[in-house]
């Protein structure tokens, strides 16, 4: 339970790093509304379109980035930072700053600095800054608003997010390849959608190649619970989980998986340290794949709004390096297995209760498990 | 239904539990002995959890970590000290401070560490009888198969009360928090004794916060803490101040805790069938829900509180009667 | 570090010092403060002149300040009342969430105009978070028991349940965060039309100014410093501590209450899972700056604003990090709680018993 109440600081903390995992995309409102395509390796919607409005061909541009929580080693905001430092070492024209810990009440005022201090592009990395950045695009046309994992767009101001349940299911194929209990554990956050998402990804990835693997859930109902997380995997460690995977901002989960000599599998960036030889590998998201085409469409005069839902094909989402310990032909299946989602011969959701759902249904209302999962999804 | 193997872990995720409630509640309790409430326990923890983990990614020396906690903690209580014993400042807007500034400052100073992690205080059995004591079934893992930390958090159970009730500096501290004025004529040094008690305190919560990083989790995490400073705060109610009592509450406070994961694994809805289900499955869903649970220690305590005021006969709190009062010294 | 002098409780506090004192707290934190900034390479004069003149100067800053500062005076209140009769309502943050979940509800269930939905709101906020303080007000008032710690956990409790509700019954149909949907137009703070500033100051002014004639122009207002002062005298003077320490800390919690709603009706819209803006913890220091008259918190929690927005744009315009902020504001209260010492008692050799002398927040044998 985040019971951090004390601070403005620890409220953040337990809401931060993990933010972005409150996205959606689009059911609700939202003036325009991405692709409802169903098929979800054709990945994203409308590519940059054409319309500009600001920053004509060859200025510099002046972005900045606003985080939820401080920006520590691992986590939802070490990625998109670490992105922020690729596209900043990459262009000559581009300036970048950013902004952590800046609650969604804050965002408006710090917008506001950013814009009087002459930036021409906002980069909103969690879903709380999605009311008030659509509220704010209309008041300054000039400025270009990106809005991370919500569902509102405006003229001046698109929305991107990566699938990362993509990067869960080939995860989810190591997994199935490694385990000899045929049982895998996940301890998890909160039972939303975007979570189920990602377990249900993971799980499929497992039964594609092990049909026979089961897998149960834990969840903490924290964010950050260091102490909880490692209750949780040593609990799945003890009914017999061989593999953990982790959806919490804390490497507890990994580090705990491995002392219980169960593989470890995480989310957002690397935690191969905390897992050591037990480490499997993680989920990741390259942000740099969206901000520098953007940023670039931006510097050419070329940006439009847009819903940017993209996944491995597109490479903003993929997995980090190998654990020391993963057999070759662990990796080359999953190799193989990554070509065809990208390919278009294999989709996450074939053969689920989901298969041929829209994408905003993806993102919005899944609330069950897909078969092979022990329970159901708790009720809130 | 579930076998041995659930009880077992749930037994050894409520051990697991309690321990950094014990350390903490501990030296909660003999700070409030000594009349000094400290409301900066989640501050101490999370910079004993700290300052522990970087000596020990520095030296690789997990003892010397938990010494460095043990000051730091000792440290950041002499803050509270200073201000509430001999600035008579108001102890619980100080305490409040004091977890103000512990957060900043780990939060801060703890950033670059978050993604390491350390080879901390390894899972012992005791030497000679431990193999023995290790075969108990369900209990004997959960508390003979431990770490130093947890080890030393029940020994230290009967050292606080052996200390408060057998020792003259244990006594002389217990008189300072129940009337520092007569204590000060019979010669107790109030102003020694109320540093002493606030300073071991801290030390206690210092090690609290090492056992997070350095024996349970073996990991830094900003507010890694999550909360339980203050549910040592409350245990040290719930117990009434006894140290007896501190095991006691934190083993039920550390069943709640893990109940909220293991009863993820049961279904406690009533069948079709059962009478009234339709009425008592959504009360049992939200008595269950994992959310609500978490409020079960603050309430338990009140309940403590309450029924102890109201039922008993002289309506003793046995809270320690200079609680919260600053004292100065007006004879001399 | 033992501090073995003797001190006597100034029977009057200078006027030089009633006033010098905050401020001599502040440029002294401000000076260690300095110090954390210049090691991180930031130029301390540039720093404080951005966090206080800039923000004092242009309209950006006072209309940000003012809206950080609505909720901070509602919760000031909350703690200032209280300590008028030597209570601690260090729970104003989970009286703020309870208001906050009444107040939302209400907005979202009740179909009304604005100007009757807004003060419905209001009203509901401030009755919720009463009736979560008046437990811990109850049990001190008929046991004595101790409210800093009853009011505190009732805090955890609020925040589990704030939680609860609105990852379930309150969460927002076909959302997949937790949040509730967004409160209508009519249920949201207007902007002062022609200044722009936020509405919810007049209303914040307003009671400041009511409780400011409560404590110093009534008979109740009499009572509340008498008890605060002398609870013991107070009672054999005829007073009823149990009616004054109920009716304080419930007045307290809807001031609390109003926080809440303020802050979801006027800056946040809808109410959010992890809404914790930790306003109920910094108006303890605000009410311990303002404790001399409700006119000094709204004062006092004007300063804490400007610290907020001054410390965020130290964040967006020198990159300075956000944990500096944090330890700035603990360094200003560190400060604040040892000059009160200095304001209270005179240091001194003299060897005098004063009988007067008592020690504030002495409490009579038995208490506690």
């Amino acid at each position: 339970m985040s019971k951090q109440i004390l601070t403005r600081r620890d409220a953040l903390k337990a809401a931060g790093g993990t933010a972005g995992i409150l996205g959606l995309a689009g059911c609700s409102g939202g003036s325009s509304e991405g692709s409802s395509d169903s098929t979800e390796t054709s990945g994203s919607t409308e590519t940059a379109g054409s319309t500009a409005t600001t920053s004509s061909s060859g200025e510099e541009v002046n972005a900045a980035f606003i985080y939820q929580a401080e920006v520590g080693d691992v986590g939802w905001d070490r990625a998109h930072e670490d992105a922020r430092q690729i596209v900043t070492e990459e262009y000559d024209w581009l300036n970048t700053e950013f902004s952590e810990a800046v609650a969604p009440g804050d965002v408006q005022r710090v917008i506001e600095q950013y814009i009087s201090s002459g930036m021409d592009v906002i980069f909103g990395t969690t879903f709380g800054y999605m009311d008030p950045m659509a509220n704010m695009a209309p008041d300054y046309p000039d400025t270009i608003f990106e809005h991370c994992s919500g569902f509102r767009t405006e003229e001046n101001m698109g929305r991107y997010y990566g699938r990362l349940y993509q990067a869960r299911y080939l995860c989810g194929v190591a997994a199935g390849l490694l385990t000899e209990s045929n049982q895998l554990g996940y301890v998890a956050a909160f039972p939303i959608p975007e979570l189920i998402r990602q377990i249900n990804a993971f799980v499929e990835g497992a039964r594609s190649v092990n049909p026979d693997v089961t897998a149960e859930i834990r969840w903490t109902n924290a964010w950050v619970d260091p102490p909880a997380v490692t209750q949780a995997v040593n609990a799945l460690t003890s009914n017999g989980a061989d593999v953990i995977n982790n959806h919490q901002t804390t490497t507890a989960a990994t580090q705990t998986a491995a002392e219980n000599e169960a593989w470890a599998f995480t989310y957002t960036t690397s935690m191969a340290e905390a897992g050591g030889d037990y480490y499997g590998n993680s989920a990741v998201f390259n942000w740099e794949e969206f901000y520098g085409p953007t940023l670039e469409a931006i510097h050419e005069g070329a940006w439009g709004s847009d819903a940017y839902w993209d996944g491995l094909d597109a490479g903003v989402v993929g997995l980090g390096d190998w654990g020391p310990q993963i057999p070759d032909d662990v990796i080359s299946e999953v190799e193989t297995v990554q070509e065809e989602l990208v390919s278009g011969d294999r989709t996450v959701w074939q053969d689920t209760q989901f298969e041929g759902e829209s994408d905003s249904f993806l993102f919005s209302e899944m609330q069950s498990y897909v078969e092979g999962i022990n329970g159901e999804v708790p009720s809130s | 239904m579930p076998g041995a193997g659930f009880f077992a872990g749930l037994a050894n995720a409520t051990v697991n539990a309690s321990t950094v409630l014990i350390l903490a509640g501990l030296g909660e309790l003999i700070s409030e002995r000594a009349g000094v409430l400290n409301l900066g326990v989640e501050g101490m923890m999370l910079v004993g959890a700290l300052t522990g983990f970087i000596t020990t990614v520095i030296t690789g020396n997990y003892w010397l970590g938990l010494g460095v906690a043990i000051l730091a903690g000792g440290a950041m209580s002499l803050i509270h000290a200073f201000l509430c014993i001999s600035l008579n400042s108001d102890q619980a807007v100080s305490g409040i401070m004091l977890t103000l500034l512990g957060t900043g400052l780990t939060t801060f100073f703890g950033n670059s560490y978050s993604g390491n992690s350390v080879s901390g205080f390894p899972e012992r059995t005791l030497p000679i009888v431990g193999d023995l004591l290790v075969e108990i079934p369900i209990l004997g893992p959960a508390l003979f198969q431990s770490t130093v930390t947890d080890y030393a958090a029940l020994l230290l159970v009967p050292v606080v009360w052996l200390f408060l009730y057998r020792t003259n500096i244990g006594l002389e501290l217990i008189s300072v928090g129940e009337d520092p004025e007569t204590a000060d004529t019979m010669g107790v040094d109030v102003f020694k004794m109320r540093y002493l008690a606030v300073i071991i305190g801290g030390a206690l919560a210092g090690a609290a916060g090492a056992h997070l990083s350095l024996a349970f989790n073996q990991i830094w995490s900003a507010s890694m803490t999550a909360g339980r400073g203050w549910i040592a705060v409350a245990l040290v109610i719930f117990a009434r101040w006894r140290p007896e009592r501190i095991l006691l509450g934190a083993y039920l406070f550390g069943l709640f805790n893990a109940l909220q994961l293991y009863s993820q694994a049961l279904d406690f809805s009533l069948g079709a069938g059962t009478p009234l289900a339709g009425v008592l499955n959504p009360v049992i869903d939200f008595v269950m829900n994992p959310t609500i649970m978490s409020t079960y220690p603050y309430l338990a305590t009140l309940l403590v509180l309450v029924i102890t005021v109201i039922r008993a006969e002289n309506r003793e709190l046995a809270q320690p009667s200079a609680l919260v009062q600053s004292y100065s010294r007006e004879t001399d | 570090m033992q501090v073995d002098v003797d001190l006597e409780a100034r029977t009057e506090v200078p006027r030089w010092m009633a006033y010098g004192t905050p401020v001599f707290t502040v440029l002294a934190a401000l000076s260690v403060s300095a110090v954390a900034l210049a090691a991180l390479d930031v130029d301390p004069i540039a720093a404080y002149e951005i966090m206080f003149v800039q923000t004092l100067t242009t309209e950006f800053g006072l209309t940000e300040t003012i809206a950080k500062g609505v909720p901070l005076i509602f919760t000031g209140l909350a703690v200032y009342l209280p300590l008028k009769a030597q209570l601690w309502n260090i729970g104003a943050e989970g009286q703020l969430f309870i208001g906050a979940v009444a107040g939302t509800w209400i907005g979202l269930n009740v179909s009304l105009p604005i100007f009757a939905l807004l003060p419905l709101m209001f009203v509901g906020a401030g009755v919720a978070g009463a009736l979560w303080v008046a437990i811990p007000a109850w049990l001190r008032a008929k046991w004595g028991i101790n409210e800093i710690i009853t009011t505190l956990l009732f805090t955890f409790v609020a925040a589990d349940l704030k939680n609860y509700v609105v990852r379930g019954p309150m969460q927002a149909p076909g959302a997949n965060f937790p949040q509730t949907a967004q409160l209508p137009a009519a249920g949201q703070l207007p902007v002062i039309p022609g200044i722009g500033f936020p509405s919810g100051i007049v209303i914040a002014v307003v009671f400041v100014a009511l409780t400011y004639l409560l404590v110093n122009h009534t008979r109740l207002g009499y009572e509340i410093t008498f008890i605060g002062a002398n609870d013991r005298a107070a009672e054999q003077a005829g007073m009823s501590t149990y009616r004054i320490y109920l009716f304080v800390l419930m007045v307290g919690g809807a001031f609390a209450g109003f926080a809440g709603i303020s802050e979801i009706s006027g800056v946040q819209t809808r109410l959010r899972a992890f809404f914790a803006p930790g306003y109920g913890f910094t108006a303890i220091p605000i009410a311990l700056l303002g404790r001399n008259g409700a006119f000094r918190v709204l004062l006092a929690a004007l300063f804490f604003a400007v610290i907020f927005v001054g410390g965020s744009s130290l964040q967006t315009l020198l990159s300075v990090p956000a944990a500096i902020v944090d330890i700035i504001q603990a360094l200003i209260i560190l400060f604040l709680i040892t000059a009160e010492f200095f304001k209270r008692y005179r240091v001194s050799l003299s060897l005098e018993r004063d009988p007067g002398a008592e020690p504030r927040g002495k409490r009579p044998e038995g208490e506690i």
